[in-house]
């Protein structure tokens, strides 16, 4: 006789087991081959309609042996919103166009001068894209810079091309990791302006030819310490991607103001904490026009900031802590111990202050726009949100004063204690 | 009969995941909107509130050794109040559980189970909740306390690895909203805490002393206190006031920002299992609650005839509101801001009255 407690088992399992039908969730189920996985959005002004955006979208095909550009497909559509281009998309996509694996969204130039806080809303609300995809400005059109991203040459996978890219950040310090949810944040903070990585399409060379003559007439010591001072597009290069990431946009609320080249980049960097590493090039102090040192330079600790709000005027006081090791010295001065090392601790702690002051005025002045987020310092100020609101810094940034001290130590000198000097053919031996 | 024995650490981890699960749904945003940069600040002023409002309470209610709350209510207010009091309790927690069957359903709707209809969720929630509420008070809080820990490594993991966001600047201004309405908004947030009455419902499945009941009910409220802090100044620096204030699920959303390199994110799909499992536990213990309120208010037997009558009420309650939107204000007017007063202050008042008329004192009992 089978016991009474089994028969109950056994009833149960047959009323629960038809309920797991209902548990694979068939309603919203995909096969992979019907989805259209979008790796890189772009988005520019419609000529049409009010957006066009470009899609790189993935194509599934094995990679290994193949082009890496036959892995991707550019399709570009004009429609009212973000939503309606990804609908419309699928009139001539045999797929239905998905955004969760996205890797990152360019928004052109003329596009983010006229404001991005309606494109950002439909981005946050969405429950396919992260918050965490990266979002750039596009030097120029963004459907060109989808379309030149295509088969990058030292990326095989398509999904990985921004992703490498945006890891160089931390050895040169010149690209900008920024995402949708750091843009959303600074939009809403009452204490600094938003920012975003900067990126172009190669300049053809006629383009460049102006450009280039301005750069010839500078004097030898500019040339060394404006070495990373390039916006994208405009680096003087051959081979290689056609597509360059460096510097950044600046925004004043949501809309584009200005840009900032490799080397500010690198400066707003330290100002903020982010800045890992990147290598830097000073006019030798004794010859500035001949020779040059080369300092790979790496954060030491989180900048210190203060701001004192006075009476008559708001000071903002930073401290860069950072540290180096030499990798060229040309001149071959043995800069590497003694008082020369601190000299030349000083003076490149110098020029650094300098620069990093001359970046801050530059934002004070040209953008008024607090994109190193000084204001976020002013809220142990105050009591209450409001207070702090109404403080309005955002407002009073540019009127600030700025003191910048740089302390930089030279913590290895390379592979070599020192330089012996040159011996010439005609010089004799001295024992 | 077999005699039912529930340990003080079931009984604990039973009722911190009751009281935990609205970590998973909108409460973080909720403390936020009240306190702004001081959400934190009203998650942990509300906790302590929340142990004077126990210890209260218990204190009172140690008078009573074995009683639970419902009988204590009638014997110090007589039958016909009691009777009334039991009800609007019941009614309470069957309001309540069906709001957070509503809200878990639409959550797993907008994020993992996009076209799967919010309904046939909430059946599938209901249906478990059933089968455990069935299988008894014992099931449930086994199941309670051997969850409990995983649960925790799990929200602990997820805090620990948004890491790179931690900036405790973003939790000043101090006082957020204003000293005023930091304070009011702690007085109402004791909501979050008041399942720990619960344990004073239950009283009779306990095989420990009403002393331990009271320490067990002061380490639930504390250890999720914490929990709570923790998770509310995570958020308030992954999402800094005032964009926490914007996000339907808030946990989910935090789970969503782990970005650590390109072989380190999307973990949220391992998050929605520890959301998934506590919701159909916290659902459970809902409906067990209720059916055990409604069976010790008309002493009634058994209370596994009512389960289901009252999943069906829970699912018809659930689905009275039309959208989400409504479902959320309607969980916060009913839940959050005035549900204090059913859980802490009715109770409290009982226990004021029972103080007053000396009932429960053994020698006003036998005099």
């Amino acid at each position: 006789m089978i016991p009474k407690i089994k028969v109950k088992f056994f009833v149960l399992l047959c009323l629960i087991l038809p309920l797991l039908l209902l548990l694979q969730g068939c309603w919203g189920s995909k096969e992979t081959d019907e989805i259209g996985y979008v790796l890189l959005m772009g988005f520019d002004k419609g000529e049409e309609n009010i957006l066009k955006v470009t899609y790189q979208m993935a194509i599934p095909l094995p990679v290994e042996g193949g082009e890496a550009e036959e892995a991707t497909e550019i399709i570009e559509v004009e429609a009212a919103s973000i939503y309606g281009a990804q609908q419309l998309g699928s009139a001539f996509v045999s797929k239905e166009l998905s955004l969760s694996h996205n890797n990152a969204i360019v928004v052109s130039e003329e596009l983010a001068r006229e404001g991005l806080s309606k494109y950002i809303n439909p981005l946050v609300r969405s429950r396919d894209l992260r918050r965490t995809t990266y979002l750039m400005v596009v030097k120029g059109k963004a459907g060109e810079f989808v379309e030149k991203n295509k088969g990058l040459i030292f990326e095989k996978y398509p999904s990985r091309q921004l992703d490498v890219f945006m890891s160089a950040a931390m050895f040169t310090g010149f690209i900008v990791d920024s995402d949708i949810h750091s843009f959303y944040q600074c939009l809403k903070s009452p204490g600094r302006e938003a920012t975003t990585g900067l990126v172009a399409v190669q300049k053809e060379k006629k383009d460049e030819e102006s450009e280039t003559e301005e750069k010839k007439s500078k004097s030898n010591e500019e040339k060394i310490k404006d070495e990373m001072a390039y916006l994208p597009g405009e680096i003087p290069r051959k081979g290689g991607n056609k597509i360059e990431l460096i510097g950044q946009a600046v925004f004043k609320a949501d809309k584009l103001v200005g840009f900032l080249d490799g080397k500010e980049t690198r400066y707003y960097q330290m100002l903020t904490g982010d800045f890992e590493k990147g290598i830097f090039s000073f006019p030798e102090p004794k010859d500035k026009e001949n020779s040059l040192i080369v300092m790979e330079i790496k954060g030491r600790n989180h900048p210190k900031i203060r701001v004192k709000a006075g009476e008559k005027k708001t000071v903002i006081e930073v401290d860069l802590l950072l540290k180096g090791e030499i990798l060229s010295i040309q001149s071959g001065i043995n800069y590497e111990s003694g008082t020369l090392k601190q000299d030349l601790e000083n003076y490149i702690s110098t020029i650094i202050s300098q620069d990093v002051t001359q970046l801050i005025k530059k934002t004070q002045e040209e953008f008024a726009s607090d994109i190193f987020g000084f204001g976020e310092y002013t809220r142990e100020f105050f009591w209450t949100w409001q207070e702090w609101v109404n403080y309005a810094w955002l407002a009073q940034y540019p009127y600030c004063e700025v003191k910048v001290h740089t302390f930089f130590n030279i913590r290895r000198p390379g592979m070599m204690v020192k330089t012996a000097p040159l011996i010439t053919k005609t010089q004799k031996r001295k024992y | 009969m077999k005699k039912i024995l529930i340990s003080p650490g079931e009984a604990a981890a039973f009722i911190i995941i009751l009281m935990g699960a609205k970590a998973f749904l909108g409460y973080p945003r909720l403390v936020t909107e009240w306190g702004f940069t001081a959400g934190w600040l009203v998650v942990l002023l509300s906790g302590l509130l929340s142990i004077i409002f126990w210890l209260l309470i218990i204190g009172v209610f140690s008078r009573f050794p074995g009683k639970p709350l419902t009988e204590i209510t009638e014997l110090t207010m007589g039958s016909f109040l009691g009777l009334g009091i039991n009800i609007i309790i019941f009614l309470y927690v069957i309001f309540v559980t069906s709001t957070i069957l509503r809200l878990f359903s639409e959550a797993s709707t907008l994020s993992v189970l996009t076209e799967t209809p919010v309904n046939i969720i909430a059946l599938l929630f209901l249906l478990a909740a059933w089968l455990a509420a069935y299988y008894g008070i014992e099931a449930i809080f086994r199941c309670a306390y051997f969850s409990f820990p995983l649960l925790s490594i799990g929200v602990i993991l997820v805090l620990v690895l948004l890491y790179p966001y931690f900036d405790l600047r973003m939790l000043l201004p101090l006082t957020g909203a204003g000293i005023g309405p930091v304070l009011m908004s702690s007085v109402w947030g004791t909501s979050a805490f008041g399942e720990a009455v619960s344990l004073a419902y239950l009283a009779r499945y306990f095989s420990f002393k009403p002393q331990i009941l009271k320490n067990v009910g002061v380490f639930s409220i504390s250890y999720i206190m914490l929990f709570f802090l923790a998770i509310v100044i995570v958020y308030q620096m992954v999402l800094p006031y005032p964009t926490s204030s914007e996000t339907l699920v808030p946990f989910y959303q935090l789970s969503r920002s782990i970005f650590l390199g390109y072989y380190f994110q999307r973990v949220e799909a391992a998050f929605v299992i520890f959301w998934t499992f506590t919701a159909f536990l916290r659902i459970s213990a809902g409906l067990l609650v209720a059916a055990i309120i409604l069976q010790d208010t008309f002493k009634l037997p058994y209370y596994r005839p009512l389960l289901p009558a009252l999943s069906l009420l829970i699912f018809t309650i659930a689905f009275t509101t039309d959208d989400l939107m409504q479902a959320v204000n309607l969980a916060t007017e009913i839940d959050m801001v005035y549900g204090w007063i059913i859980i802490f202050i009715i109770p409290l008042l009982i226990s004021l009255v029972a103080l007053i008329l000396r009932k429960g004192d053994r020698k006003a009992n036998d005099s």
